[in-house]
């Protein structure tokens, strides 16, 4: 990049400042070019791909099952998204149906993570605008939820609980029992978040008029999620395609009017509530059962019994081949779509018969927002540009794959 | 009813400032959430996924591992190795087994599809080292991580839920893992460990009353 | 008139106290590496999965701020950088010239496998860890790591600096 600026020679008025990859408001690492007139935004250019890992070309080179904990590193936000996504895609592709308990479970720890991961954006959305304390109330909601994570999957963060053709494990009593008593107190805690900030001046100053998106322009731009639905649009997955369990519990979809930042802000507030309801109805009704299916496939799937494994193998070298292995998976194409917190996460998977998916493309919501990140900040002030980054919610793991 | 008080007043005397206000106040009364780490640690929840280790076979005192390769196979970043030889009846030695716990992801599926429960990745979290050297364990390593961890486990046998998850179709586990008992540890109290309180000065030299 | 030459106390390793004068007697490298190592800044260096978990190790439960450890934005006030994440060969050179922006005596924290050693990427864009850019003084596995498991890195790296000698002077 040619250094511009305001020099002596430099006649120019507009000056071009780089923001990012290292910023703290730009939540992990976003580079954004802003053209400046004065304080207003005259332009603003998203770069991607300062964490580019290769994720979708490494799906080739891993089975079907292997694949899982890759899209953990997706949107690590809200990891149970990304994994039944991913298992969804191929379960659809295998032809597999998972147990009804399966379905309902996986519904529970889906809207749980939707909750953790509205809360992280709340936090880091907060304390970008200023407001430290909520930053701190979140994480101590969160961390009810991690720890019941913990218990049933062994990690945090990086959960792979659900499993192609079902979930990893059933939940014991004990947990449910835990969530249910989140379930309850967690309305209250909701109604402090917005204490805190649904009517402070400072917040709405901030926070309306700010980032506006049409709901026409933000269908054109191919906005998903709560940053479509804060403009108007009433479009969720869970409703017009619903998965899982979707279709046995009642919720609403919030939508915003003005299509600013504090429409979607208060999109994904309403959206805690109903997740919070979800779950609740999930737990009502929860029936008995086999939590994955019969015809599900096993974690070594590609080789049972049916190829001895290369049995030479150096430490790092990837090079397992299951090569002229029976195939063991159907032929096809399939494009299967879940609504992520952040919005429509989609996985295309193409399969040429063996273990390892031919490819595997991702399409991020993530990277489709920030795309509208040059729609939404134009005519803003640099301050705005930081409330527009919060408000779309965006995860660069997800985003640049 | 009580009368709407009006906008214009709302304003002047900030409202709704003085509410957020007030919620700060009240939380700060309250007992703190705040956890003293390295004074007040919280046990990791069974099953946790943290640093690696061989399950040390009561019986033979040795591993467990049988070199079937499994692991290494469903690894999906491949930082598992091992060699082993074939004796005359066609049984398989290990001869070497090597994790690069760097590379490793922690995803639980070695431990998922260990047939005779050997491998298992128990609940230590504090491992972090000056060098890049000391994370390639070994069998011997692995079974030194087995003992660490056993010194400071808590319950009296340990069983990992990925041997038999809650739930699952008994009928697709590995016969070993059908059978898998918890396995019973030794009881070192005053190991000064994850979950404990650390011994405070003077009482840490205390002798055990376990060891004899 | 010939005064007593007073006793000396020593209360720990390299401290002594002159009873009843109020008085501590010690090394310079004790207390230089006493408060560096009490007040450590790290620089917000979220890449991408750890960063949640280094934020969760600043949150309410397990409070950073406790051990003097307050996180910064800006390189030039920070003494510890924790790598927090994956690098990529694209952000290499800002991780280099970030850390070359640090002043010194600086520290890095490689927090996570993909920071450790690439971890599960082993691909065409990743780095191969981030001590194959700048020097890395404790490796903290895990991924992500628990937030505890970040506070016993950093716990460590506190014991490390406790250790140095001649830090603050121009012979160092």
């Amino acid at each position: 990049m040619e250094p511009v600026g305001i020099t002596g020679t430099d006649t120019r008025r507009e000056l071009t400042l780089n923001m990012g990859p290292q910023h703290p408001a730009t939540h992990g690492v976003l580079r954004l070019t802003l053209d400046l007139d004065g304080e207003m935004v005259v332009k603003c250019t998203p770069h991607v791909g300062y964490l580019h890992r290769g994720i979708e070309k490494l799906a080739e080179s891993r089975t079907y099952q292997g694949v899982m904990p890759l899209t953990d590193r997706l949107d690590y936000v809200a990891s149970v998204g990304n994994n039944i996504g991913y298992c969804l895609a191929v379960e659809r592709l295998f032809g597999i149906e998972a147990p009804e308990r399966a379905q309902y479970l996986r519904t529970i720890v889906f809207e749980m993570s939707r909750i953790c991961s509205h809360l992280l954006w709340l936090a880091t959305h907060a304390l970008d605008i200023g407001a430290m304390t909520v930053f701190l109330y979140c994480f101590r909601e969160r961390e009810w939820l991690l720890d019941i994570f913990e218990t049933i999957c062994g990690a945090r963060l990086t959960v792979s609980y659900p499993r192609i053709g079902g979930v990893l494990q059933d939940m014991e009593p004990e947990v449910l029992e835990s969530l249910d008593a989140f379930t309850r107190m967690f309305p209250g805690k909701i109604l402090e978040y917005e204490t805190l900030i649904d009517k402070n001046r400072i917040w709405l100053q901030r926070t309306q008029g700010v980032g506006v998106i049409p709901a026409k322009e933000a269908i054109r731009w191919g906005l998903t999620g709560p940053t479509l639905r804060g403009s108007g649009v009433s479009y969720d997955l869970r409703r017009d395609a619903p998965y899982d369990a979707y279709d046995r519990v009642e919720f609403d979809v919030p939508i915003g009017k003005n299509g600013d930042v504090y429409d979607r802000y208060r999109c994904r507030m309403e959206e805690l509530r109903q997740s919070n309801r979800i779950i609740q109805q999930c737990l009502a009704a929860l029936p008995a059962g086999d939590i994955l299916a019969h015809d599900a496939p096993d974690l070594d799937m590609p080789l049972a019994g049916k190829k001895e494994l290369v049995p030479e193998m150096s430490l790092g070298n990837a090079s397992i081949g299951f090569g002229d292995a029976v195939p063991v998976a159907p032929k096809g194409e399939i494009y299967s779509a879940v609504e992520v917190p952040k919005g429509e996460l989609g996985f295309y998977l193409m399969s040429d018969g063996t273990g390892n998916p031919c490819r595997m493309r991702v399409r991020a919501p993530s990277y489709v927002h920030a795309g509208a990140l040059a729609k939404m900040c134009e005519g803003a002030f640099i301050a705005d540009v930081i409330a527009v980054i919060g408000s779309i919610d965006i995860v660069m793991g997800e985003c640049d794959r | 009813m009580r009368r709407r008080v009006p906008d214009f007043v709302r304003k002047i005397l900030f409202v709704e400032i003085l509410k957020g206000l007030a919620l700060t106040f009240r939380t700060m009364l309250k007992p703190p959430v705040t956890r003293q780490y390295p004074r007040e640690r919280r046990d990791p929840k069974p099953g946790f996924r943290g640093q690696h280790a061989f399950v040390r076979n009561p019986e033979t005192n040795r591993e467990k591992c049988v070199a079937c390769q499994k692991c290494a196979t469903v690894c999906p970043s491949r930082c598992i190795s091992i060699r082993y030889e074939t004796d005359e009846h066609g049984v398989r030695h290990l001869t070497k087994y090597e994790i690069d716990a760097l590379r490793c992801i922690f995803c639980g599926y070695c431990e998922s599809v260990c047939p005779v429960c050997a491998i298992v990745l128990t609940e230590t979290y504090e491992y972090a080292s000056y060098s890049r050297e000391g994370f390639v364990y070994d069998r011997e390593r692995l079974l030194h991580n087995w003992d660490r961890f056993a010194a400071q486990l808590k319950r009296p046998a340990y069983f990992n839920m990925f041997w038999r998850p809650a739930g699952a179709d008994v009928k697709r586990l590995a016969v070993v893992r059908r059978l898998q008992q918890p396995v019973p540890v030794r009881q070192t109290p005053d190991a000064g460990i994850a979950g404990t309180r650390e011994p405070r000065a003077g009482q840490g030299q205390a002798p055990t009353q376990g060891d004899r | 008139m010939k005064t007593e030459q007073p006793e000396l106390v020593a209360v720990e390793d390299g401290v002594r106290v002159i009873p009843g004068a109020n008085t501590i007697i010690t090394s310079v490298d004790r207390i230089v590496n006493w408060g560096r190592s009490s007040s450590l800044w790290p620089m917000t260096f979220g890449l991408a999965c750890c960063a949640i978990e280094m934020m969760a190790a600043g949150a309410a439960h397990l409070d950073l701020d406790r051990f003097g450890i307050i996180f910064r934005a800006s390189p030039r006030q920070s003494d510890c950088m924790i790598v927090a994440g994956t690098v990529t060969m694209k952000m290499a050179p800002v991780v280099r010239k970030v850390y070359d922006q640090m002043p010194e005596p600086r520290y890095v924290i490689a927090m996570g496998s993909c920071a450790c050693s690439g971890g599960i990427f082993k691909t065409y864009s990743t780095v191969q860890g981030v001590d194959e850019i700048v020097p890395v003084d404790v490796y903290i596995p895990g991924c992500p790591p628990r937030p505890e498991a970040l506070i016993d890195g950093l716990l460590k790296l506190q014991q490390l600096i406790k250790k140095e000698e001649f830090t603050w002077s121009r012979w160092a």
